[in-house]
């Protein structure tokens, strides 16, 4: 009969325990009284242990002697700690504020340029993929719209005529009536199927409104 | 002297959490012998009177903590954790953590048969000796108190702070790590 790999390592293992522990054993020092007379003189000499005797005695718990607690005494201590702190601490915000003034000032939005109506100015040449307006066709649908990258420069104070305003962009207008006027379209070419309940001869093209004949 | 003999660990401390020093006496009797051993393994080489003072302040530290001990686990368990804490602190401050006098020399020993250099020098015949000297503190640790002291994988946690797969691991490479020391002394069964 022969041992797997897991028994021979489980037995070998268990040898090596064996030995390891008839080594330990073998040097395992005696009681030594020696040791403990003196121990016991430590044990009786120490304040800790005497000042909880006398506080369990005293029918107060040993954990509020043995924690400390504050003191009168060790408030005072505390002022200079707050003093030294904000020395430390006011500096460090002025240094902060004198280093990011120039950043501050040269920030990408210039507040002070600021037109009327709320509106902020960008003061440097900003570059980003713009898209031409959407149009629409002679048969109502869109133009595909070409899609182009510009640089788009702004300039530092905007024309006092230019009726440019975020909610004003062109695009946004007739981008959402297309999409509307679609969904209306589609809601309605829908309503015109005739029979839900005909899936099964649901032609598609009949929304795409390219099919040659109706069944 | 019978009647501290009798009595169970978690008796005698919750005396000696009152205040009795006689019950604390008892238990650092009954448990002398175990924690100074493990000290002296841990100090190392012929230092045994540093390694009973080590011994003495973690008792004396036991009995001015006894409050704080946990009576769901062993009584000895807290020791070895407060022995130990206690060299730990001593070693850092005195830099003599890995200085023991009979470690084996390693310095340019063969790392495939690292121990065959030292038992042609013979300056070291026990496994405990190539232990103390291989193995990193946590490993020597948790091989003491595994197969000299039969402690449960949870109890080792408790002394190292880590959780019982981690000791199981720890146990793992330090058994790995003593395998060709234990083949070239020719224990354990091939």
């Amino acid at each position: 009969m022969t041992m797997s790999q897991d028994e021979i390592g489980h037995v070998r293992q268990a040898g090596e325990a064996a030995v390891l522990k008839q080594e330990a054993w073998e040097e395992r020092p005696a009681f030594s009284e020696v040791f403990h007379d003196r121990l016991r003189r430590r044990l009786a000499a120490t304040p800790v242990g005497s000042l909880r005797i006398a506080n369990s005695e005293a029918g107060r718990p040993a954990h509020e002697v043995a924690d400390g607690g504050p003191r009168p005494g060790s408030i005072r201590p505390l002022l200079p700690r707050l003093v030294a702190s904000a020395a430390v601490i006011v500096p460090m915000i002025f240094g902060s504020i004198a280093l990011l003034k120039p950043w501050e000032t040269s920030r990408l939005w210039n507040k002070s340029a600021a037109s009327e109506s709320g509106v902020y100015w960008p003061r440097r040449p900003l570059a980003f993929p713009a898209v031409e307006p959407v149009e629409k066709g002679q048969d109502g649908r869109f133009l595909q719209a070409a899609s182009a990258q510009r640089l788009i420069t702004w300039a530092a104070v905007p024309p006092a005529d230019s009726p440019i305003g975020i909610e004003q962009l062109p695009m946004f207008d007739e981008i959402e009536e297309g999409v509307v006027d679609g969904v209306k379209s589609l809601a309605t070419t829908l309503l015109d199927v005739s029979d839900w309940t005909m899936l099964a001869d649901f032609d598609p093209s009949q929304i795409l409104g390219n099919s040659p004949a109706t069944p | 002297m019978d009647e501290w003999h009798e009595t169970d660990d978690a008796v005698l401390a919750q005396r000696a959490a009152a205040g009795c020093v006689e019950s604390f006496a008892a238990l650092a009797g009954r448990y002398q012998v175990p924690v100074v051993h493990y000290v002296r393994r841990l100090v190392g080489g012929d230092r045994r009177g540093e390694a009973d003072d080590v011994a003495q302040e973690a008792f004396l530290r036991a009995w001015r903590r006894i409050d704080r001990y946990d009576r769901r686990w062993a009584f000895s368990t807290w020791l070895f954790t407060i022995a130990r804490r206690t060299w730990l602190n001593q070693a850092r401050a005195t830099r003599r953590r890995r200085t023991r006098e009979t470690a084996v020399v390693t310095a340019g020993v063969d790392e495939s048969e690292p121990f065959a250099a030292a038992i042609a020098t013979e300056r070291a015949t026990r496994l405990w000796d190539v232990a103390s000297a291989e193995l990193a503190e946590p490993a020597f640790t948790a091989i003491w108190l595994r197969y000299v002291e039969e402690k449960p994988l949870a109890e080792i946690g408790l002394v190292l702070d880590k959780p019982a797969a981690t000791v199981k691991v720890i146990l793992f490479r330090a058994r790995r790590r003593l395998k060709p020391f234990v083949r070239h002394l020719g224990v354990g069964v091939e």
